[in-house]
């Protein structure tokens, strides 16, 4: 993930079950510009991270197909350029991130991106956190995403809400029976 | 707001003409800061250059880091500047739809 995917799920208080259930990987770039910088300004959320992403730091590997991709892409900064080195050398599923610079680099790649706010949807989704955790999740995200997308991730959590519920109804129905 | 590292900054001379109203409004800073006149024009510079980086940034013409590199600061410090003035940063509502298809196209 990316710095802007990083900052994110920490504010939202989510980084540690993401982190538990998906194997994610921070760049040492991105650790830099997020851990280190942010302790230096005093920043408490960076000491949080600092001990949520310990032994998942890995140090920038340079790789030719994400030296391909970047050559056409001056618009990013270190941290993102790490990430998608560690992308490639990882064979990584997708990279967490929102940044819109960057999410245009990655589509016009065919990379796959997940935004945070996708990211606990998906968690929900998948059972590695509880819906009421989520939309918990998406509310402290609130102030940090598009309000457009908020709008998407709450529609997309009521839907889960209602296909667990019906899940639940069908299974007690089939119990009686 | 914390500080934003700029004490530690690399700084190097560069030769610029300045319209006097400029160089008045400065001094006029320097004043009310308590600071000299350079450091007073350099406020003002990194005052337009915040709002420059944030229009970027929203625009997705730059990335968070990218954002912080030029402005020296960390990632956070961004956020909460775009915080301070309103803007809104991060994928819009078409790249969330587009993720989830492919999540979704991922997963058949």
């Amino acid at each position: 993930m990316d710095s802007d995917g990083l900052i994110k799920l920490a504010k939202s208080g989510i980084l540690a079950q993401v982190i538990r259930e998906w194997h994610c990987l921070v760049p040492q770039a991105v650790y830099e510009e997020t851990v280190e910088r942010g302790k230096q300004e005093a920043y408490p959320d960076a000491e949080e991270i600092e001990r949520l992403v310990q032994g998942h730091v890995k140090p920038l590997r340079e790789n030719e197909h994400a030296e391909a991709i970047l050559a056409q892409a001056r618009a990013l900064g270190r941290g993102e350029q790490e990430a998608l080195h560690l992308f490639f050398n990882e064979r990584a599923d997708a990279i967490i991130t929102d940044d819109r610079a960057f999410l245009a680099v990655l589509k016009r790649a065919g990379l796959p991106a997940l935004p945070p706010a996708l990211a606990l949807v998906e968690l929900a989704r998948s059972g590695g956190i509880q819906l009421a955790e989520a939309e918990s999740a998406l509310e402290m995200m609130k102030g940090l995403i598009r309000q457009e997308v908020y709008q998407l991730a709450r529609r997309d959590l009521e839907e889960l809400r209602k296909t667990k519920l019906k899940g639940a109804e069908m299974d007690e129905g089939e119990r009686q029976s | 707001m914390r500080a934003r590292g700029r004490a530690r900054a690399k700084t190097m001379p560069y030769p610029l003409r300045l319209p006097r109203g400029l160089l008045e409004l400065a001094d006029l800073r320097a004043a009310e800061e308590r600071v000299d006149r350079s450091t007073a024009l350099r406020q003002l510079l990194y005052a337009g250059a915040e709002e420059y980086v944030l229009k970027l940034l929203q625009r997705g013409r730059i990335s968070l880091s990218k954002a912080a590199e030029l402005l020296e600061c960390s990632s956070w410090a961004i956020y909460e500047l775009a915080q301070e003035r309103g803007v809104s940063l991060g994928g819009t509502a078409e790249e969330y739809k587009e993720a989830k298809e492919r999540l979704m196209s991922g997963k058949d």
